[in-house]
């Protein structure tokens, strides 16, 4: 369990909502499939990269658009977890 | 990685497969004259260059260009499945060819199309190649070119595209810096403005000439192929440290993100606003498709009519020959060809959807809803493309990744509603249905149209959530999919795409409906006329079968041949009735007031319903078991489907009468 504790804490990717922006700061493979995983290394999600959450889907709120270097990309939040960000703003 | 081999192998067995199954090489897609489907084993006469790049790209817009051919290019990732080979002629005058391979965002495939890519790479079919980087993405797409260019010693030469549009997001690129770090050269291209492409040839005839290149010339190679996690993560980093690196050198100044893209999923991704727009566009689609589709099915109608009245008025024909014009041909290509416009209108919004960069967001706006019923969002879009026609729907079922939920989708997708079913449904529609104003202009006859597309999808996604959770069971892959930046749809394409639908639509018309329509005349018209004739015997020996569905005699006899193509009943019914009165039927509006004579509404509507579910062509079911590759499988889908329309029917039938 992470607290909410001001604007820099740990979180997963997937907590994040439309508006936040964050820094990658640890990958945990150990849950998700490993084509999946490694697709998310090959477009960009790696240790030290920022992103952006820009949209949800309508109603469900899952899965969400997420910005990163300079492309979009939708993912399912459970599946977007094992990222884990730190939340800049 | 062991489990990728086998996965190779059925993907190079497929193509074997279709290629020897369809009748030429000139396929769904291969418009133009001279492009063939791409075979690595075939003996290369002249120099056979790869246009190799991420997806969307526009790797495709440049086959195009370069090649004078018509390949489907749109903005979403995975709209080339198929590898299409062309000539090319050089400056020199020598020729070479050009194949269009499907994209991909690394050498390690995710899905079954991105393996063609790597297949490809590694089969020694190739001279050269060409690889597309889109420009706004240059950081990954660098990332893709080290990877690819320290695979192989292929002569390659970098086309930097879509310049046009990172220029004016303010990116400034040393393309010659670039070409010095990577060992290639770099020509800038907008391969849909033309920039550009007369240096690329030439570039690339000189390119060709040269020695190879090294391998692993801008990575040491690693000890041993990386197989572990870590050690791929570890990979995949240094490819992204030398691109980091080589950013740094050769982008004079980063330009700003695509603002513009964001601000329209603003609204297009809004929980209320992009509802609206959306329900807005399919309404206005649909009463298009009824209103303004009128006025040249009216002139179609006028001068087939003619056709027909003037064959009527020739006296020197004998009688038999004017019947066999008038009734058989004129009245079953007349009556099937006066749908054209609607056919054109339909693709006009699909076409426009899927160049602007929608069809993406729909997966997006989809994914959670398509899980309720177990599938992918994904797997939207073979759904969707079979709105079209399902033959090439079925064909794009390889850019999913299990072969589970690609079963269980070619099994659904016959349920969406192909064009073909257009002419039945309007026919019946316009015999059956009142066309009331409603509310705010909106028509019935539009409304119970945009319903039966609506009833068609919703069955559709019922059978997927019970093939999966009864039969195909398992876990739902992770969804990973590309927003592409918003671009306006240019017209030329649109149209060009609309041209494509509409050759398809009539060589369908002036072959299988055509030879089907004399078919039916003859069955009609011997040995006598009317009752008296085959057509009315094998009418009247299925009648008990369709009696329940409240079909007589002569709707079983219009109901044979549509199991070949369905949209052969409305020429059958036009040749059936035409020749059992003496008055000519050619006519559209005439037909529609023959049959709301003829028929009960509980039949009218009985057959509509029959319709919707019924498996009636030849093409898809053979595309099914293509991708199936299971006699089982293609059993199922052709008696689930008849199963449900037999009963859908027989229930419309019970409730309206």
């Amino acid at each position: 369990m992470v607290l909410n504790s001001g604007p820099s804490e740990i979180c997963s990717l997937g907590s994040l909502n439309p508006g936040d922006q964050a820094e990658i700061v640890a990958l945990n493979a150990e849950h998700s499939p490993e084509d999946y995983f490694r697709r998310l290394l090959e477009i960009g999600f790696l240790v030290g990269e920022r992103l952006e959450v820009l949209n949800e889907a309508p109603v469900s709120k899952n899965p969400v658009c997420i910005k990163i270097k300079d492309a979009t990309y939708a993912l399912r939040r459970e599946e977007a977890d094992c990222i884990s960000v730190k939340r800049l703003r | 990685m062991e489990v990728e081999t086998p996965s190779k192998k059925t993907i190079v067995d497929t193509h074997s497969k279709s290629k020897a199954t369809n009748s030429g090489p000139a396929d769904c897609h291969a418009d133009g004259k001279k492009v063939r489907k791409f075979d690595p084993n075939a003996v290369r006469e002249r120099p056979r260059i790869a246009l190799v790049g991420t997806p969307n790209s526009g790797k495709t817009a440049l086959f195009n260009l370069l090649t004078h051919s018509n390949q489907r290019v749109a903005n979403y990732a995975g709209v080339t499945v198929d590898s299409a080979e062309s000539d090319l002629r050089l400056e020199s005058g020598t020729e070479a060819s050009l194949v269009d391979l499907p994209g991909a965002y690394s050498l390690r495939p995710y899905t079954d199309d991105e393996s063609v890519l790597a297949d490809a790479l590694q089969s020694n079919a190739f001279d050269g190649m060409i690889l597309v980087v889109d420009s706004t993405q240059s950081e990954r797409a660098i990332r893709f070119l080290i990877e690819v260019l320290d695979s192989t010693d292929l002569p390659a030469i970098v086309a930097f595209n879509m310049v046009d549009l990172a220029k004016s997001r303010g990116f400034d690129f040393d393309f010659q810096k670039l070409s010095q770090l990577l060992g290639v050269p770099v020509i800038p291209t907008v391969a849909v403005k033309r920039s550009g492409l007369s240096g690329l040839i030439k570039t690339l005839e000189e390119t060709l000439g040269n020695q190879k290149r090294k391998k692993h010339a801008l990575l040491p190679k690693a000890d041993s192929t990386p197989t572990t996690r870590q050690e791929v993560a570890a990979q995949i980093l240094s490819f992204y440290k030398l691109a980091d690196e080589y950013l740094k050198q050769f982008m004079c100044k980063p330009g700003t993100p695509d603002y513009q893209s964001q601000k329209i999923d603003k609204y297009v991704l809004h929980p209320v606003w992009g509802a609206l727009i959306l329900i807005a566009v399919l309404g206005i689609t649909f009463q298009l498709m009824f209103n303004l589709a009128q006025v040249p099915m009216d002139w179609i109608d006028v001068a087939f009519k003619w056709m027909g009245d003037s064959v009527n008025q020739m006296q020197s024909l004998p009688v038999a020959l004017k019947s066999f014009l008038a009734d058989g041909i004129i009245a079953g290509v007349g009556g099937t060809l006066v749908f054209l416009p609607q056919i054109l209108i339909l693709f006009g919004l699909i076409l426009f959807l899927e160049d602007f960069g929608f069809m993406a967001r729909a997966v997006f706006l989809l994914d959670h809803w398509m899980g309720k019923v177990g599938l992918h969002g994904r797997a939207f879009l073979p759904l969707l493309s079979s709105y079209a026609c399902a033959v090439p729907g079925i064909m794009s079922l390889r850019t999913i990744e299990s072969r589970r939920d690609r079963i269980v989708t070619a099994l659904i997708i016959p349920l969406t509603t192909c064009s073909a079913r257009i002419p039945v449904y309007t026919l019946l529609i316009s015999a059956f249905v009142p066309n009331n104003p409603v509310i705010f202009g909106v028509r019935l006859q539009g409304l119970v149209m945009l319903g039966l597309y609506l009833v068609g999808t919703l069955s559709a996604l019922a059978m997927g959530a019970v093939f999966k959770t009864f039969f195909l069971r398992g876990p739902r892959p992770p969804l990973l999919i590309e927003l592409p930046s918003y671009k306006l749809p240019s017209v030329v394409s649109v149209v060009k795409g609309l041209v494509y639908r509409g050759k398809l639509f009539i060589r369908r018309v002036g072959t299988i409906i055509l030879s089907l329509t004399v078919v039916i005349w003859v069955l009609v018209s011997y040995p006598s006329p009317g009752e008296g004739s085959y057509a009315a015997k094998l009418g009247h020996f299925i009648e008990p079968a369709i009696k329940p569905l409240g079909f007589d005699w002569k709707v079983g006899m219009a109901l044979v041949p549509t199991f070949a193509a369905r949209e052969v009943m409305v020429a059958t019914l036009a040749t059936v009735y035409a020749v059992g009165d003496d008055a000519a039927v050619s006519n559209t509006d005439k037909l529609s007031e023959m049959i709301q004579k003829e028929w009960s509404l509980a039949t009218g509507l009985s057959l509509l319903v029959f319709f919707i579910f019924a498996p009636m062509c030849i093409s898809t079911i053979a595309a099914a078991k293509r991708q199936l590759q299971s006699n089982g499988w293609t059993v199922t889908l052709v008696l689930y489907l008849f199963a449900m329309a037999y009963l859908a029917s027989f229930i419309t039938y019970r409730l309206a009468s």
